[in-house]
């Protein structure tokens, strides 16, 4: 019985261990670095670390903007993420508001998000992302030197 | 007549001071406090709704843009200079939960007048409401007969809007998946050629725990 009673506690014991080294590793991973297009277009409600922003492509046709943003997972688990497009006029004024979208992304798989602008008076957009089970704060990155995304693919 | 005016100077003063009082108070009085208490809170509209896996917001959301977005990229909308006429029939709702489906076409009929591409005509559903003001300014008597609207001048709509909405539900002891499939067309009226179709799939998992 006292047996039985210890190894269930030494069990919880290294699963408590388990989960703070994780929490641990995870708040000492240095935040990913964007190149400087990237991240002039794409606003992240805190850095994401297991998801990362691609190439984006714009081109006008028919009088609409059209928007190629490629999302990309380097790990190997599935990531779910939120993303949404805010659009902008000649003048700087933000079109209506458009609704967050969930993406669910296969391990190492990478997506488009292709969409038109909702009208021609769209001039320029942002691409706002919210990956809520992996990424940190930005003020909690701010001060920490950035690496590039190869360093943290695992 | 140095009392009178120093009478007349005190009133004024009294109603001055009222006028600034009342203008300076609510509606409910100066004192009523907020109303707070319970648990409610203001959430983002647009948020990613997740409560269940059954028809949401952020379903009805994607649907209205995915579809808006995929229209205004046909050709029979945009080639033309003068804007297209459109008019929505109905949404047949497949599924086995109840869905307003005319929430989702009024979201794509509201977006689709915003772009500026086309413009929409009465719906059936609006008929009876459109006839009846027709009616009213043209047979009542009421209205000024250079200003009441005549009849006879409404605009036939060069294409029609209808679509579905289905579903495919799985469940297992640990899953509850659900598959929703939103498709819409577009039929030139005249002609009976279908000039625009697209597709939105959905997919929501539950697992048990």
């Amino acid at each position: 019985m006292v047996k039985e009673q210890r190894g269930r506690w030494q069990k919880q014991a290294t699963g408590l261990v388990s989960v703070l080294m994780l929490l641990g590793l995870s708040a000492c991973q240095p935040p990913p670095q964007r190149s400087p297009g990237i991240a002039s277009k794409v606003e992240e409600l805190g850095v994401m670390l297991e998801v990362q922003p691609g190439e984006i492509r714009v081109v006008r046709r028919n009088n609409l903007l059209h928007v190629q943003a490629e999302v990309i997972n380097p790990t190997t688990q599935d990531q779910t993420v939120s993303y949404r497009f805010r659009w902008v006029d000649a003048a700087g004024f933000v079109l209506d508001e458009e609704a967050w979208k969930p993406l669910l992304l296969h391990g190492r798989q990478r997506q488009f998000l292709r969409t038109p602008a909702p009208s021609p008076k769209a001039e320029d957009f942002r691409l706002e992302m919210h990956a809520p089970n992996n990424a940190v704060p930005v003020d909690l990155s701010a001060n920490q030197p950035r690496q590039p995304w190869n360093d943290v693919v695992r | 007549m140095v009392q009178i005016n120093t009478m007349m100077a005190g009133r004024l003063v009294s109603v001055m001071a009222l006028a600034l009082l009342t203008g300076c108070a609510t509606g409910s009085g100066p004192t009523s406090p907020p109303m707070v208490g319970g648990n409610v809170q203001y959430g983002d509209a647009k948020a990613v709704e997740t409560v269940t896996n059954s028809f949401g917001s952020t379903d009805l959301q994607m649907i209205a843009e995915s579809m808006t977005r995929s229209m205004l990229q046909s050709p029979a909308l945009t080639a033309g200079k003068r804007r297209p006429l459109i008019t929505v029939n109905e949404v047949k709702n497949k599924t086995s939960e109840y869905i307003d489906t005319r929430a989702i076409t009024d979201s794509i009929l509201t977006q689709m007048t915003k772009s500026g591409a086309v413009r929409f005509v009465v719906d059936t559903a609006d008929m009876q409401d459109q006839t009846e003001e027709l009616a009213r300014q043209n047979q009542s008597g009421l209205y000024k007969k250079s200003s009441s609207k005549k009849m006879g001048k409404m605009e036939g709509a060069d294409y029609r809007l209808v679509g579905s909405i289905s579903s495919i539900v799985k469940r297992s002891q640990e899953l509850h998946d659900v598959y929703y499939k939103f498709s819409l067309r577009l039929t030139e009226i005249e002609s009976g050629v279908v000039e625009w179709a697209d597709e939105k799939e959905i997919r929501k998992t539950t697992t048990a725990r």
